[in-house]
């Protein structure tokens, strides 16, 4: 694993633009309020964006239809994973290079989309994961803070993968980290599955500061404490199952 | 003979009769018919006789037979919990499969198109677009 990015750097933003080959995957389920800020800043930088509505009955396809952006819908809510997957699939099949995967929720800032990619070309890694204790956590609540330090050494244990954040849903891969990544775990599991798989199938990964910013909204929809373990119960079973 | 005997015997050894037979006329299904067979043979011998588990459980090391029941019990149960996981997570992967492949189909692209002021539309015809652009 290579390290990208000195920490003195964080609060650089990047200039540019994201190449026409990358596209960028966003997950959504009831964002419509969120979500027309997100494409917006999203649109700034890049110009394949895909959102993967997962089942929303608030409107968030409707919304997302206002920009020039490709909207995808399950017609159930399945969970993240699942959406994600849907996203990556559909983008190499467009013919993708590469593949980045963003929240609907707001919470990630789109420049650092620049620095996963330029990662990518550097190191020549198949992938690139954010991590928000590289770089910028701005808000994030002390009990959040421990949950995701408990993840991350579960993951180390479970997967034997050595990263300083597990559940950031900022990363990018290139196309044959996107081919090589399938993704079952269709909930909040499916984080952890990307790490195991990456770990199993011997993808080269580097690791990149990011930042990530809790509101009221992101921290009333995202995953709560309580999550954690059934995250945590859910891989346990599905490893024993195996 | 206790009432429970006389209810549970005639009542497993008819079921089993029941699968074995039921297995045996059609292919398909000889596997789970020999198997449910096999475990009401089992029940209704077990209940009938109660002391041929005590036999077995003490000719096995492990004392009474009501403890050879529990294990052997506790060893199904694991067994079933993993087999019927296993099917919910395959069907699980059917349905997500249905619903990935019809978003993937329906996808829609956002913008205003050449004139289209509707606003979204069709994967087929965006490709179409971009193919004659």
């Amino acid at each position: 694993m290579r390290l990208i990015g000195p920490g003195k750097e964080r609060d650089r933003r990047d200039e540019g633009r994201l190449p026409d080959d990358v596209w960028v995957v966003v997950p959504c389920f009831r964002e419509a309020p969120r979500i027309g800020d997100v494409l917006s800043s999203l649109l700034a930088i890049a110009r394949n964006v895909v959102v993967v509505d997962d089942g929303s009955d608030d409107g968030t396809a409707e919304e997302a239809l206002r920009f020039p952006v490709w909207v995808l819908r399950h017609a159930v809510n399945l969970g993240q994973g699942a959406a994600l997957q849907t996203g990556l699939r559909f983008a190499l099949e467009q013919g993708a290079a590469f593949v980045a995967t963003f929240d609907g929720d707001g919470q990630h800032d789109p420049h650092d989309l620049i620095r996963l990619y330029r990662a990518l070309r550097e190191t020549g890694a198949d992938v690139a994961l954010g991590s928000r204790f590289l770089g910028r956590a701005v808000a994030m609540p002390r009990s959040r803070r421990l949950v995701l330090r408990a993840g991350i050494w579960f993951t180390r244990l479970l997967s034997g993968i050595r990263v300083t954040d597990t559940h950031n849903g900022i990363r990018m891969f290139t196309r044959r980290g996107a081919e090589t990544v399938r993704i079952t775990m269709n909930r909040m599991a499916h984080a952890s599955e990307i790490l195991d798989q990456i770990a199993a199938s011997g993808l080269s990964y580097t690791e990149v500061p990011v930042t990530v910013r809790y509101t009221e909204a992101s921290l009333a929809k995202g995953q709560r404490t309580r999550n954690a373990v059934q995250i945590a119960l859910t891989l346990l079973g599905d490893r024993l199952a195996r | 003979m206790s009432l429970f005997q006389l209810i549970v015997v005639p009542s497993a050894a008819a079921a089993a009769v029941y699968y074995i037979v039921d297995g045996l006329r059609k292919r398909s299904r000889l596997v789970p018919g020999l198997l449910w067979g096999t475990i009401f043979a089992a029940v209704a011998v077990s209940v009938g006789f109660p002391h041929l588990p005590n036999m077995l459980a003490q000719s096995l090391g492990i004392g009474r037979g009501a403890d050879l029941v529990l294990y052997g019990t506790t060893v199904s149960l694991i067994l079933v919990v993993r087999w019927v996981y296993w099917k919910y997570r395959v069907l699980e992967q059917i349905q997500t499969e249905l619903v990935r492949q019809l978003a993937i189909e329906r996808a829609r692209f956002g913008k205003v198109i050449q004139g289209d002021e509707t606003g979204g539309t069709d994967r087929t015809a965006v490709t179409r677009l971009r193919k004659t652009a």
